[in-house]
């Protein structure tokens, strides 16, 4: 690598230091933090029970269909004394969406809270049900839970609890700096430079333009791979203060992270895309951010709950980079990964070779 | 004498607009050359264009034989660029500033560089650049442009924002690089400052090259007012060397290049009833193609670059 090239990744990674130091430092503490809390949870009763009811294979059985003859049950009135009122038994995750073993992809639990008892018909008493106790409720709840966000293949061990913990149950802030430190990164690259006026002093040297696009990829790489180190590390390093019934392996921990800075990847690529074409930074951040909302909308409207697989709520998950986000089965078993990271840094791929086209074509504007 | 800088009908168009049209020069090795107009007459095209910042809609450049766009790597090699609105890292100190951009040279001049921003230019490098004045900023600049180990510098007003010491300071940097065989292009609007040191100037006019006068010639050259007591001749001996510029009744103003005692001897025969002999500034080229009163059809651009 010639000097000039060292010097180029060495004033990005000064010019962004603060960023993805307070990133690296946040996905630290929360990594961290999910380890906490799981060595927390796991003294719980209902993470227990949820745990068994993984060792006995129940979380994976998809939810039982109910036959027609219940659901008419349900939807007309029930006397005391009809012995076919059975009390509604409801389970939170009686609405999980249906393991088919004919499909490649795991589906996560839909709609777990939906599922509700069918209200009666006004005036009508509605039949005793044998009362929970707390602790059924309890339990009712967390595998509901569970299973919505860990889907069929949740194995409940303290590695999956603590990855979804992190990924999940941190407001989406693991989610979310991927996502940030692409669309900042990208659009840095190019648009801003030209903006700042900085890009003549640069490449009034004998620095080629595909170098100079280069160093940029290289940084915004080269952080995504901090991200995962950290986030490995903060799971580890909390380990050795909190103790987990179960230690999660690196290379399990690494996953997940793989899958959420893969996401951050697919984002940046598109970035510096549009910033190739452009001499401002806010509007290729702009584009970004409205794509970037945009899929996750998409992918929201794709997986909501109960909607047949050929429907055309799932049109937009196909366009989604969302998608192919699943960061507990890339913890337990990894099956889908190598796919899915494939699909995102393809995505990142093209954009960083559309951007490289444009900016060796394209005419730089004097400074104003 | 070798030319190290050729265009060849070099166009750049945006849309409708020429930015360049058809613009044909040499630059040759070693000389100063003046670039010469107003804002949007084209010189900070050219220059972006030389550099390869700007693919030419038509026509080309070329430096040392280099393609400016599909060579554009070695021609930057071999080329030092002060832009003309200039923009730099503000964290930076002045020192950082110049070892980043020795840096993306391979790290050369960084110890000459330092030697004229501190001696020369007299500035404090461990400041941060955000601190400094737009004049400090250019300097440092400056001082950067003229350390680069290359065989071009191309100074985009240079002296602006600089105080009057310090733009002649810069004008003697730029006699130094002459000296040391670096060939200058230098883009001003201070006419006295590209007069002094450009060898040729080139005069351009919304993106067309007008005229490109030598200098040296320029220098030799006199302007002569005469006036005569009675009905001046219509005609002048061949070999005075006297080309009339302009009649006014029993005044004429003359242009002069040769020995100037036979002129005199001539005169002293004619009757003179005053005389002044002077050089004309760049002044009066200058508004034969941008003065208030000039018109664009008046004027025709030149083409093709003849040489002398």
């Amino acid at each position: 690598m010639s000097k000039a090239f060292l010097t180029l990744i060495k004033r990005i990674m000064v010019e962004t230091r603060f960023f993805l130091g307070f990133s690296l430092l946040a996905l630290f503490a929360l990594s961290w933090f999910s380890i906490y809390r799981t060595s927390l949870s796991e003294g719980r009763a209902e993470t227990v029970a949820v745990r068994e009811m993984a060792q006995r294979g129940e979380l994976a059985k998809p939810a039982p269909k109910k036959s027609d003859e219940a659901k008419k049950d349900e939807a007309s009135p029930k006397t005391e004394s009809s012995p076919d009122a059975k009390p509604e038994a409801v389970q939170p995750g009686d609405a999980v969406a249906k393991a088919d073993p004919a499909k490649d992809e795991p589906k996560k639990a839909e709609g777990a809270e939906t599922a509700s008892a069918e209200t009666k018909t006004a005036g009508e008493a509605a039949p005793p049900q044998p009362a929970l106790t707390e602790e059924q409720r309890r339990q009712r709840r967390a595998r509901g839970f569970y299973q919505f966000l860990g889907g069929p293949d949740m194995d409940m061990s303290s590695g999956a609890i603590a990855t979804m913990l992190l990924y999940f149950l941190t407001v989406g802030i693991p989610i979310m700096l991927p996502l940030f430190w692409g669309i900042s990164r990208g659009s840095a690259a190019v648009a801003a430079e030209i903006e700042r006026g900085t890009m003549d002093m640069i490449l009034s040297r004998p620095v080629s333009r595909s170098a100079y696009l280069l160093a940029h990829v290289i940084t915004a790489v080269f952080g995504y791979l901090l991200m995962v180190v950290v986030i490995v590390a903060g799971a580890k390093i909390g380990e050795s203060f909190h103790s987990v019934d179960s230690s999660p392996r690196m290379i399990a921990l690494a996953r997940p992270a793989l899958n959420v800075v893969g996401l951050g990847l697919a984002t940046y690529g598109l970035t510096i895309m549009f910033s190739a074409f452009d001499i401002v930074r806010w509007r290729p951040n702009m584009i970004a951010s409205i794509l970037t909302i945009a899929q996750l909308v998409g992918y929201a409207v794709a997986n909501q709950p109960e909607t047949a697989d050929d429907s055309w709520y799932k049109v937009p998950g196909k366009f989604s980079v969302f998608s192919t986000f699943y960061p507990i089965e890339a913890f337990v078993k990894g099956e889908y990964l190598p796919r899915h990271m494939g699909a995102l840094i393809g995505v990142f791929a093209a954009g960083v070779i559309v951007a490289l086209w444009r900016f060796n074509r394209r005419d730089l504007p004097a400074n104003s | 004498m070798e030319s190290i800088i050729v265009t060849h009908q070099l166009t750049k168009k945006y849309g409708d607009f020429y930015a360049l049209r058809n613009l044909s020069l040499e630059i040759h090795r070693g000389e100063v050359f003046g670039l010469l107009g107003p804002n949007g007459s084209g010189k900070t095209t050219t220059i972006r264009t030389i550099l390869g910042m700007i693919r030419a809609t038509e026509g080309y450049a070329s430096v040392a034989g280099l393609d400016c766009w599909n060579d554009s790597l070695m021609v930057r090699e071999r080329v030092s660029y002060l832009p003309g609105e200039l923009r730099m890292f503000g964290y930076l100190s002045g020192y950082q500033h110049l070892k980043f951009l020795c840096e993306l040279r391979g790290g050369t001049g960084l110890e000459r560089a330092v030697h004229i921003a501190e001696s020369i230019m007299e500035l404090d490098l461990n400041r941060k650049v955000r601190r400094y004045s737009t004049g400090m900023k250019q300097k440092l600049a400056l001082a950067q442009a003229f350390a680069d180990p290359v065989e071009i510098l191309i100074l985009d007003e240079p002296t602006s924002a600089l105080d009057p010491s310090a733009r002649g300071l810069v004008l003697d940097l730029v006699m130094t690089a002459k000296a040391q065989g670096q060939t200058v292009i230098f883009s001003g609007h201070v006419l006295s400052e590209v007069e002094r040191i450009s060898d040729r100037v080139a005069i351009m006019r919304r993106g067309q090259l007008m005229h490109v006068e030598d200098m040296h010639s320029r220098r030799c050259a006199r302007m002569v007012l005469a006036r005569f007591d009675d009905e001046p001749p219509h005609e002048f001996p061949d070999d005075l060397g006297l080309i009339v510029r302009r009649r006014d009744g029993r005044e004429i103003l003359f242009e002069h290049q040769g020995e100037i005692r036979s002129l005199l001897d001539w005169f002293s025969r004619q009757g003179i009833s005053e005389i002044a002999i002077g050089t004309e500034d760049l002044r009066g080229l200058y508004d034969k193609f941008h003065g208030p009163d000039v018109r664009d059809e008046e004027l025709a651009p030149v083409l093709e670059y003849a040489k002398p």
